[in-house]
This record gives C-alpha cells, sequence and structure tokens, in this order.
C-alpha cells in the first residue's frame, strides 16, 4: 500500500467516525443484497433503453443520452461515469456501458426495470453556473417517486416508477462504487449528481449526492 | 587467465561436438536455447504457488469486503454507521491491493509469453532444422511441433507448452484459448471480474463552477 493510499484510507476512517460527509441524510440503506450471484439466474424481463427520466417532487424532467465511460477528470484514478455535456446541464443521461455505442450493451450496464442498479447521472450545475437538472436531488426523501420513461419501437412500454429507499452524500475520493453500481437482485435505480462545498483547487463541488431507489411499477 | 580460457573453449568445443566450421552457428543456437530456457525460468516462477497464494488472498479479501458489506447494508436503524463504512473502506482497499498484485503479475505473465514466443522463434532461426546438441538446463528444450492428435487440456500441460501448442496451431484445435487474445490457459479470475464494476469512484456532475 503507497503512503498515498494509507493517507486517503486514514482520512475516510477519521471522516467517517466524525460523520462529516459520509453519513446518510434520512432513510436506510437499501434493502440487503446478495453477496453475488447476478442476472444470470434471473428470468429476463423486456428490457428496452430509457428514454427520460422526471421526478415530480422536484418538477425535474428530462430525456436521457446514453453515458459510457471516461478517463477525463475523473475523482480517482479510475475509469469513472462519464457525464452529460456540462454545457447542457438539463440533459440527464444513463450509464450504457463502458462502451455506449454497442447497442446490445456490453454486459456491465442495467436498463431501469431489469434487476440490477439502472444508474442515471445529471448535472447540479452547468458550466455557466445555471442550475442543471439535479440541482435539487438532494432535496428527495425516501417514498418520493422517480418515473423513467422507456421506449421500443415495437411495442408500447409503460412508464416505470421508482420510490426513493435512501439519499446520501459522499466525498468523491470515498464513492460507494460497490453500493452504487454493485449488482442487485431486484431492478432499482440510483441517481446521481454533485453536492457539498465548490472545491476551488480541484475546480469541482467536492461531493457526489447518490439517490437509491426500487422499483414499485 | 589465458590459460584458463583457453581451457573453457576447449571443454565447450569438446561439448558441442561440432565441426570448426558450424562453431558459430552453433554457438548461436545455444545460445538461443539458453534464452529460450532462462524465459522459461521466468514464466514457472510466474505460475507456481504463489499465484495461486495471491489467487487466494484476493477471494478471501473479496470475502472479507462482503461481509463487511453486508453488515453495513444490515445495521439496525440507530447503530452508527461510521465504523462499518470505515471497516468497509478498509476491506475495500485491501481488496484493491490484492487484486492489483493478480493484475500485475497477469500482466507480467502476458509478457513474459510474449517473450517466449519470440525467443523460440530467434531459436528456431539459429538451430535451423539441427537438433539441439546440448540440453541448456534440465528443463527440455521446447519445441513448436504441431499438436498432438490427441487432445490437449490446460490442467495436463505447463502454460509455457500449451502456449507452444496454441503458437503452432492458431486455429487453436484444443480450444486452449476462450477469449481468443493469443494467450493460452489463462488463470480464470471469472469470480473476481463478476465482482469488478464500473465505473469506479465518483461522477464530476457539476459544471467546474460554483
Amino acid at each position: 500500500m503507497t503512503s498515498r493510499k494509507l493517507l486517503v484510507l486514514v482520512l475516510g476512517a477519521v471522516l467517517a467516525l466524525s460523520g462529516c460527509g459520509t453519513e446518510f441524510v434520512e432513510g436506510q440503506t437499501t434493502q440487503p443484497r446478495p453477496t453475488h450471484e447476478p442476472d444470470a439466474e434471473l428470468d429476463p424481463v423486456t428490457v428496452v433503453n430509457p428514454t427520460a427520466v422526471g421526478i415530480p417532487k422536484l418538477g425535474a424532467w428530462s430525456t436521457l443520452i446514453p453515458l459510457g465511460l471516461t478517463e477525463h477528470d475523473c475523482p480517482a484514478d479510475t475509469p469513472c461515469l462519464q457525464p452529460p455535456p456540462a454545457d447542457q446541464p438539463m440533459q440527464a443521461g444513463w450509464y450504457a456501458g463502458a462502451d455506449p455505442r454497442i447497442p446490445e450493451g456490453d454486459g456491465d450496464e442495467y436498463q431501469p426495470g431489469e434487476p440490477g442498479p439502472a444508474v442515471i447521472a445529471g448535472h447540479v450545475n452547468g458550466s455557466g453556473g445555471q442550475d442543471g437538472i439535479f440541482a435539487k436531488l438532494h432535496e428527495l426523501a425516501p417514498g418520493d417517486q422517480i418515473v423513467v420513461e422507456r421506449n421500443d419501437e415495437s411495442t408500447p412500454q409503460p412508464p416505470l416508477t421508482f420510490v426513493v429507499d435512501a439519499v446520501a452524500s459522499f466525498p468523491k475520493n470515498q464513492f460507494p462504487t460497490e453500493d452504487v453500481y454493485g449488482s442487485t437482485d431486484t431492478p432499482e435505480l440510483r441517481l446521481i449528481t454533485c453536492g457539498g462545498e465548490f472545491d476551488r483547487g480541484a475546480g469541482h463541488y467536492r461531493d457526489n449526492v447518490v439517490v437509491w431507489a426500487s422499483l414499485v411499477s | 587467465m589465458k590459460k584458463i580460457a583457453l581451457t573453457v573453449g576447449a571443454v565447450l568445443a569438446l561439448s558441442l561436438g561440432t565441426a570448426p566450421l558450424a562453431f558459430a552457428d552453433e554457438r548461436d543456437c545455444t545460445r538461443a536455447q539458453r534464452e529460450v530456457a532462462r524465459v522459461e525460468l521466468r514464466l514457472a516462477g510466474l505460475v507456481t504457488e504463489e499465484r495461486n497464494a495471491e489467487r487466494a488472498a484476493l477471494e478471501a479479501a473479496q470475502a472479507a469486503l462482503n461481509t463487511a458489506q453486508d453488515a453495513l447494508r444490515n445495521a439496525a436503524p440507530g447503530v452508527d454507521l461510521g465504523p462499518l463504512r470505515a471497516q468497509v473502506d478498509t476491506a475495500r482497499e485491501a481488496r484493491d491491493a490484492a487484486r492489483e498484485v493478480l493484475n500485475t503479475d497477469s500482466r507480467r505473465l502476458v509478457d513474459v509469453r510474449a517473450d517466449l514466443t519470440a525467443a523460440i522463434a530467434v531459436r528456431d532461426k539459429a538451430c535451423g532444422d539441427t537438433p539441439p546438441t546440448t540440453a541448456p538446463t534440465t528443463t527440455p528444450a521446447p519445441t513448436t511441433t504441431p499438436a498432438p492428435a490427441d487432445d490437449v487440456d490446460c490442467a495436463e500441460v505447463s502454460d509455457a507448452r500449451a502456449q507452444q501448442i496454441l503458437d503452432a496451431d492458431k486455429s487453436d484445435p484444443h480450444n486452449l484459448d476462450d477469449d481468443n487474445d493469443g494467450v493460452a490457459c489463462e488463470e480464470d479470475v471469472t469470480v473476481v471480474r463478476d465482482r469488478v464494476v464500473v465505473p469506479q469512484g465518483g461522477v464530476q456532475t457539476d459544471g467546474g463552477v460554483e
């Protein structure tokens, strides 16, 4: 372990113990998940790409663009989720796989409605300082609804309704990767944006706000 | 000193049993054989119990992380989640470190196998049709003869031998290269890979301004 990693680890432990930044805003964690054995044993559901996300409580609605991976400007030294364009902060996107150009997916993404965590990201603000689509995401609370619209060229697909399980904020360098992207045995949804204080040195907000939600209909 | 050098030269010449005119070719051939043997030794050093231990360590670290995560998820309301999260972070660090060790060796393995293929090509060119006259080490000199008619299983041959068989017949009749990346009998890290989720870490979902 490098000294830098050790430092991060120690800082993480201190932060966690002091309750700074990593405490859940409210609600509990999502339901217990299996240690593994993902989708292989689960019945496939009608999987179609999501087309839009709406959050009635926040009055937020956006079409969805496919997002892939990027190595540019990631909080850690690992490929991270590609954000939507910063000059279009009202545009949300969903994680469509490491290479979103592959229509059938490349195996590590989950469409909303299939067992697993579908991930939708949106900006808290834009490069001009204007509000982003998820500017008020931190105001969500357990029980709030999120609607995901889908489209299938052959068969009409009803929109999916998810209900918020938990809302939490994490420093980006302590992002709970497995809790957000790790497989689940039921259809779930994650919404991600930025939050916390603005770090002028990094040129970004310090935290990520994460919403955990489960499919209800 | 000169006498010793002469003696060594004589012994070397005698041991090679070559005609003087062919001596230079034989020397190149022997050198190439030694290089092959040397790379084989490097390869053998990478595919021994040490790697098995690394894999076991990774699986143990992953199990510890799973346990810590389950503890966090199943924490009763009101319980201070901080220490549980710290345990998850610690376990994740340990898991990532163990994975990096294994991945580093895996990458090295691919490199050394490529070195072996190159060394074998050099040796074959240097030695031509001349059969090896001296075994450079106790390790049998590898050959690039085509795979035998009988099926070859990864469990039955060394990785080096499997790579030779694959290199000799890229059509891979023995199915030694499941993922068709040119590397025979790769370590099965599927268990680990299933747990690896991408993307990793946070997301820069802000405009870069306050």
